[in-house]
């Protein structure tokens, strides 16, 4: 999960790492009276989205006044096809120079990045464009030594005066990296003021879903954000990936592998899926019959969507038990509407999963490639 | 002959009390793995399907030689499981638990290379020797003995594909599931030299998917080392550079890790890469 530029910023002050003072203000807070800080300010809009400033989203003002019209006029754009909810507002700092420093994985490696210059990002660094950054690799165990960062900023001819801060702020991120199980963590641009200081102008921060049960701030943010995203955030709640795709459709399938498989396998045979749906998590924790039935709810009441495939090729876990779950579910949804249905069935007691889709009056194509095939010729023969 | 596991080989199962684990206790038992013990710690002196429970590692590989251990735990369990299981001296380990923090997969990775243990996962589906020893989800419906060697990241995507095997008739040696996580432990080459000396295997199966480098990393050992026919599938052809969906979402980095890199460095080292799971058997049989 990314942070937002304001989150990734409290965590760098909590571990130690300059950033300008400021606040936040939303469209509800934008009369209310605002915290008096140094001016001139910087007026940045608070989306996930990279290149801000190119596209309008980062204004300057030299006044608390000009700030609050600037903020106004964010919380009623969108910025990148993002619309933007929250505005950080920041003293503006004199800025003598910047430089770029990240650290995260590459593999089971990890690095710190410095660049002596802002304004890159991580992924030109592993595209091949190496100029001007340094890569140190950080044993998981040592840890992350003075040497090394004096090393690169020798190697890339700053002046030792900014080596022993550099490392400071270096130690600062890969504590931080460390203790909020992060995935990367970017500060891009690492400013240099004209008072000498090194500050963090901007923050790019991301933490590892999977270890949000050791980090319950981050999996309440999480949560936060979920709420009121429509079905996706009601799937995910019960396990469920959803992912929209834009096609006509619908695919309930195990696991990504498989997900994906058919995915691929829909676009060959010239179709398109509406949206893929994995409810392997689900299933392991218990909530199939629910999990189906909100998925298959979901597809019949959204017209677009004009066949689905159902497919679970299953070891670990038993094929007879989902088959059940989805008998009960379909004979529930079957007033809703008809539609064409491709099921594929196969694995873990197979033999009794077929006996009872087939006595409840679900046929069971003999493939998954029949599936695939059959609910592409469904949507042909439906065109107009 | 298989690889990894066979009928004589040694299981324990660590988290054997847990549902999950004790179903999976059963399933393993009446396939005909020989599971010798159980772990779960204040549990031991019980037993679950006649295999006896103990309440360290330790204790269970002195009582009963244990060789392989499998774990059915939640993730945040898991790095201290494997390193008790690498401290009482078990020499491969297999660990399904998805969703692993990948700051303790660094250093579950790290604590492995200092041993002689084999790790196989983590988020993977186990192995399967048919008509010998499964450990692991893998079942008797989707695997029939036979002479191709399979290695995959994807569970459900190796099921599909032991399938459409199964249906032209094609059993397999071995299969090893090593999961989609990018740290993990064995990958696509370490197995391909496990099958490259394996009597009993004729042609390897690699089953992929994009991101990663594993695909690649194991294109350059086929090119070097490669004494048998190879065949794979990679899926997520159409999963749009940079987007994540399931593990298949792995960092995409640079033109490394895409399916046209993926394709091109497999076939320029004479693997043959199937467009479709159907179009797997025509390769293995020709």
């Amino acid at each position: 999960m990314l942070l937002y530029e304001h989150e990734g910023k409290s965590l760098l002050r909590e571990y130690d790492i300059p950033i300008p003072e400021g606040f936040v203000i939303r469209a509800d807070t934008l009369k209310a009276p605002m915290p008096s800080i140094t001016t001139p300010l910087m007026v940045k809009a608070q989306i996930l989205a990279g290149g801000r400033g190119k596209v309008g989203g980062i204004l300057a003002a030299s006044h608390l006044d000009e700030a609050r019209s600037a903020a106004n006029h964010l919380l009623e754009s969108e910025i990148a096809s993002h619309k933007v909810k929250l505005v950080l507002i920041e003293q503006q700092q004199r800025v003598a120079r910047e430089f770029y420093v990240a650290i995260t994985f590459d593999g089971s490696e990890i690095l710190l990045l410095i660049g002596s210059e802002g304004g890159m990002e991580v992924e030109t660094f592993f595209s091949g464009e190496r100029r001007a950054i340094e890569a140190i690799r950080i044993d998981p165990l040592y840890g992350l030594s003075e040497y090394q960062v004096r090393n690169a900023l020798e190697r890339l001819a700053v002046s030792a005066d900014l080596w022993a801060p550099f490392a400071g702020v270096s130690r600062n991120l890969f504590r931080l990296f460390r203790g909020s199980d992060a995935k990367l963590a970017e500060i891009n641009p690492l400013a240099l003021t004209a008072e000498g200081v090194l500050i963090a102008l901007d923050a790019r921060i991301e933490v590892d879903e999977a270890a949000f049960f050791r980090q319950p701030r981050f999996a309440t943010i999480a949560q936060h954000r979920r709420q009121g995203d429509g079905i996706a955030a009601r799937l995910c709640d019960i396990g469920v990936q959803y992912v929209p795709m834009g096609g006509d459709i619908g695919l309930v399938s195990q696991g990504a592998g498989a997900g994906v498989t058919i995915m691929d396998w829909v676009v060959r045979e010239g179709g398109r899926l509406a949206a893929f749906v994995d409810v392997d998590y689900a299933i392991l924790s218990g909530k199939t019959e629910e999990a189906l039935r909100m998925t298959l709810g979901y597809f019949l009441s959204e017209k677009s969507i004009r066949s689905i495939i159902i497919n679970f090729t299953t070891c670990g876990v038993r094929l007879d038990v989902i088959a059940n779950d989805l008998i009960k579910v379909l004979n529930d949804l079957r007033e809703q509407r008809s539609i064409p249905l491709f099921i594929h069935l196969d694995g873990n007691r197979v033999d009794v999963a077929h006996w009872y889709m087939e006595a409840a009056g679900f046929p069971l194509c003999p493939t998954l490639g029949d599936a695939v095939r059959g609910a592409c010729r469904a949507i042909v023969r439906q065109r107009p | 002959m298989s690889i990894l596991l066979d009928r004589k080989t040694r299981v324990c199962l660590q988290g054997i009390t847990g549902p999950m684990g004790r179903f999976q206790a059963e399933e393993m038992r009446s396939y005909g793995t020989d599971l010798v013990a159980g772990v779960s710690p204040g549990r031991g002196g019980d037993s679950i399907a006649g295999v006896p429970i103990f309440d360290t590692m330790e204790k269970a590989v002195r009582a009963t030689g244990a060789e392989m251990t499998i774990m059915f735990l939640a993730a945040a369990r898991v790095k201290d499981a494997i390193f008790e299981a690498i401290s009482a001296g078990i020499r491969s380990i297999v660990c399904v638990a998805e969703f692993m923090p990948v700051h303790d997969m660094v250093v579950i990775k790290r604590r492995v290379s200092e041993s002689k243990v084999r790790l196989i996962g983590p988020n993977c589906s186990g192995i399967i020797t048919p008509g010998e020893a499964k450990v692991g989800f893998y079942s008797a419906e989707v695997a029939v003995p036979g002479d191709v060697g399979v290695i995959a990241k994807s569970g459900t995507l190796s099921y599909i594909a032991l399938l459409e095997l199964k249906r032209r008739g094609i059993g397999t040696s071995t299969v090893v599931g090593i999961g989609g996580d990018e740290i993990k432990g064995m990958d696509f080459a370490d197995c391909l030299e496990l099958f490259n000396d394996d009597p009993a295997t004729r042609a390897v199966l690699m089953i992929g998917e994009v991101g990663g480098r594993d695909e690649e990393v194991a294109a350059e050992y086929v090119r070097r080392h490669g004494k048998k026919p190879v065949v794979a599938f990679i899926a997520g052809r159409t999963i749009p550079p940079g987007r994540a969906i399931g593990h298949a979402g792995a960092f995409i980095i640079g033109s490394k890790g895409t399916y046209g890199s993926k394709v091109t460095a497999l076939r320029e080292a004479g693997v043959r890469v199937a467009e479709t799971v159907e179009h797997i058997p025509d390769l293995l049989i020709s």
